[in-house]
């Protein structure tokens, strides 16, 4: 065992078509493994996301089927154009973020950057726009559970009314941090992107902090139409 | 496979053109439109059921061709399609639980629904009801009581009592 550990580097020179790379750690036999290693990684961990978001969906479910009038009339205070305008924001930056990996792939380091700015920049927006749909909800009173008091009342709301807005806001408000997350892969690799770390030959962060961008938008894509648009 | 520069032999390299990008983007974008159109128009019950098809196409789109899955290993489809297929059981089984209920009011079962009337402790009637009542007038009375165990049981009685009618005066 010993001495296969220690007979690796120099299998590793022998094989010609992978010069050392300084980004290969020392416990991957080749970039070729380090990389697949990391992908399947990150697939496993979107499955345990999937599933985490999951149970959020499965309580959305079993509390829309309870009290469907409370959800009707919870998704009216949602702003639609806004919504809207923030899936526009985040499929486009799913692009970009497509079009940053696809530039890494190709050692087009001037578009990797580009791209990683603009997918950063449509984030921001995306949390902006966010900040004044929350700060809307929080100056009206339009709350979770006992803490709903809507100030423009004028008709009795339903009992219930408040478990929309605590699921409106613990979805929102989980897959808002996931965001904020995804902005700091994305900050991170934008800096190594500037060092010069990624063509090629090396672009697995790249790629990985791509596929968890893109599971961000694909939970907005089912929050959209369940929140805002479900009646 | 066609950028294999040849310096490397990453087998994993697969380079999508950019036009693809663009054109899943546009199918993105129209579904969204009809995502939004959609929703204006009233299926009934099968409005979730429209919303959250016309959400599937998208979400394919997304993982097929940004996330590349459609030209990766095999075995990541198969990770994350593991992920779905165990989701979906999650899910299925529990709207057939709730699908398939008799109870005509299942929200009675949950603790958040404000009661009608205040509840009060059964102080009525039965040997075990005075016996639970007792401590709770001990405690009131004599807080430092010496037999400890009693006066947590007197309270542990009358949290319930309480918080329903805290509740109820919250939503009146």
């Amino acid at each position: 065992m010993a001495q296969e550990i220690n007979r690796l580097p120099v299998t590793h020179g022998a094989h010609h078509e992978e010069e050392h790379s300084p980004f290969l750690q020392h416990h991957f036999a080749s970039m070729d493994q380090q990389f697949e290693a990391g992908k399947l990684g990150m697939w496993i961990f979107l499955v345990t996301e999937v599933l985490l978001f999951g149970g959020l969906f499965g309580g959305y479910a079993l509390m829309f089927s309870y009290h469907p009038a409370a959800f009707h009339e919870g998704h009216h205070h949602l702003d639609v154009k806004l919504g809207a305008i923030n899936t526009v924001i985040l499929i486009f930056s799913s692009l970009t973020m497509a079009l940053a990996v696809r530039a890494a792939q190709t050692s087009n380091k001037q578009a990797l950057i580009k791209y990683l700015i603009i997918t950063f920049a449509c984030a921001c927006g995306f949390l902006v726009v966010k900040y004044f749909e929350y700060s809307h909800k929080i100056h009206e009173g339009l709350l979770p559970g006992t803490y709903y008091h809507y100030i423009h009342q004028t008709t009795p709301s339903d009992p219930h009314i408040g478990t929309y807005f605590a699921f409106y806001f613990m979805m929102t408000g989980v897959h808002g941090l996931h965001v904020i997350a995804g902005m700091s892969a994305i900050a991170w690799v934008l800096w190594r992107s500037l060092k010069g770390h990624f063509d090629r030959n090396y672009h697995a962060p790249v790629e990985i902090t791509g596929l968890y961008w893109h599971l961000v938008d694909l939970i907005w894509i089912y929050l959209f139409p369940l929140l805002y648009l479900v009646r | 496979m066609s950028t294999h520069a040849g310096d490397s032999g990453h087998s994993h390299v697969h380079v999508s053109p950019v036009r693809l990008y663009v054109a899943v983007w546009v199918a993105l974008m129209v579904l969204t439109a009809i995502t939004v159109g959609v929703a204006q128009v009233d299926f009934g019950a099968l409005n979730v059921v429209v919303a959250m098809a016309v959400a599937t196409v998208k979400a394919s789109l997304v993982v097929l061709f940004f996330m590349h899955l459609k030209y990766d290993k095999p075995f990541h489809a198969v990770a994350f399609g593991i992920g779905i297929v165990f989701f979906g059981i999650f899910l299925g089984l529990q709207l057939l639980d709730v699908g398939t209920r008799t109870d005509p009011e299942p929200a009675r079962n949950f603790a958040v629904i404000p009661t009608p009337t205040p509840w009060v402790a059964p102080a009525h009637g039965g040997a075990a009801a005075e016996h639970s009542a007792a401590p709770a007038g001990e405690k009131k009375e004599a807080p430092a009581a010496e037999h400890s165990p009693a006066p947590a049981a007197g309270e542990k009685k009358e949290a319930p009592a309480a918080s329903p009618a805290a509740k109820t005066a919250e939503h009146k």
